[in-house]
């Protein structure tokens, strides 16, 4: 990866970070609203690798944590912790959505998603924010996997576009259009 | 090659894990001045382009609310029109009574809330998180406001100020889990501790002892003792519900709060900071 990849992937995170402040956070399902912030250390780890998906995630959850009132720090520990193991489980054990069919992307991340914020409110608990065991998760849940599988080629396609993966957009485009 | 690769992909995780924990670990419980001075450069770097968007986008969804609830919008402006004259009329009255409290607080050297300066701000956010009860307003540093002071308005407390930069603050509502405020009951001498539960469910006062004298429908204000994050006198919210259970060391007390938190139009910041 260059210094090029690197600042397209800043940028597409910033994005991001911001899409989920300023669009996303005023989506109010029952109190609730999509979390789209972790799809984009999933798809670093799946396009970039481990280190990609890491670094990524730290960046992203470092850059949420500068905009919310919740402990400073937990949403980059665990999106760290997401795009290292994805990427970790994409190198190792073959996991790779590249020929795969059109769903598996969005599935993958609606259940990364779904791991991720249950880790984090488990780990918020673990850290003393008792709230967090009153959250309403049977609603929670739902609407971030939603949100994350909607969301998902999207994201996808921007992480792909900024390390340089032009063939995952042909690929997608392909998938889902059938040609 | 490979096993190189792994190594370092390896050291990378494990520096930035080990950094988030650190980060962690001085945020949690306390208002470390490191975590602070991050969060405030981070905000102070990312909140002007949230802003842009939020300019861009803020009117189209305005529009579409106010176009899908034109008659509730329409009775609304009619009802505040109603409550701005009642106010203004209480307002008269009130001025007349500040001053008596003001020279009373004076005699007997205490804080009050009544001689406070306050920063009047608009809300332009609510709660950017699943997992934190929080708005944003329009006003920052440049107007004085600092972490730690407190917020009132619609008739009640509101929270404190958590995350500043130049334009913009955080306000942690007082329903947040992570809210805590040294609490009185009414006029009487029963203290405890306000502490929020979650967003739409009632706080909760701890630390009372039982059997205390804490009737339904009374007021609870801040206490202000000696150390405590806000100023004496500040309406928090009515008792809900009170019991006492057999056995326990303290007071099962449920506390409404008195301003509508989920309707902040615009909101009192005190200029006052907790003692160092």
């Amino acid at each position: 990866m260059n210094r090029v990849s690197y600042l397209r992937l800043a940028l597409v995170v910033l994005v991001g970070v911001v899409a989920q402040i300023s669009i996303f956070s005023h989506l109010n399902i029952d109190g609730m609203h999509p979390e789209i912030i972790w799809l984009f250390p999933i798809a670093a780890g799946l396009v970039g690798g481990s280190q990609v998906g890491a670094i990524t995630g730290f960046g992203a959850g470092i850059a949420l944590d500068c905009l919310q009132p919740t402990p400073f720090g937990l949403t980059a520990l665990v999106a760290t912790i997401l795009g290292f193991v994805i990427g970790l489980a994409t190198e190792r054990n073959g996991l790779n959505v590249e020929g795969a069919a059109w769903w598996v992307t969005p599935a993958l991340s609606a259940g990364a998603t779904l791991i991720a914020v249950g880790t984090y409110g488990i780990l918020g608990f673990v850290f003393g924010e008792d709230q967090f065991s009153a959250i309403n998760y049977l609603v929670l849940l739902p609407v971030v996997a939603v949100g994350a599988a909607v969301f998902a080629i999207p994201a996808w396609l921007a992480v792909s576009w900024s390390l340089g993966e032009r063939s995952g957009r042909r690929r997608m485009t392909s998938e889902v259009t059938g040609w | 090659m490979a096993s190189r690769r792994s190594l370092r992909s390896l050291t990378t995780f494990a520096v930035l894990v080990l950094l988030a924990i650190t980060l962690l670990t001085l945020s949690v419980g306390t208002s470390s001045g490191i975590t602070s001075g991050l969060r405030s450069i981070g905000s102070t770097v990312l909140s002007p382009v949230v802003g842009v968007v939020d300019a861009v986008t803020r009117p189209i969804g305005n529009f579409f609310s106010g176009a899908l609830n034109y008659g509730s919008v329409t009775a609304e402006n009619q009802q505040l029109r109603a409550e701005v004259s009642r106010l203004q009329q209480q307002q008269l009255t009130t001025a007349y009574n500040r001053k008596q409290l003001t020279q009373i607080a004076q005699l007997k050297n205490l804080g009050f809330v009544g001689a406070t300066p306050t920063v009047t701000a608009q809300t332009i956010d609510i709660s950017v998180s699943n997992f934190a009860s929080s708005i944003q307003i329009n006003k920052g540093t440049s107007s004085g406001i600092t972490i730690g002071m407190p917020v009132v308005g619609n008739g009640g407390l509101v929270g404190q100020v958590v995350i500043v930069n130049r334009g913009t603050a955080t306000i942690r509502l007082i329903t947040d889990g992570q809210s805590k405020v040294g609490a009185v009951v009414g006029t009487s001498n029963v203290l405890g501790v306000v502490n929020g539960v979650a967003e739409g469910r009632p706080l909760s006062m701890n630390f009372v002892a039982p059997g205390s004298a804490v009737p339904v429908g009374t007021v609870v204000f801040t206490n202000g003792l000696q150390g405590s994050l806000f100023p004496a006198g500040l309406p928090i919210g009515k008792v809900a519900a009170s019991s006492s259970p057999p056995n326990a060391t303290q007071m099962d007390v449920d506390v409404k709060p008195l301003a509508n938190l989920n309707n902040l139009g615009y909101v009192d910041v005190l200029l006052w900071e907790p003692p160092a």
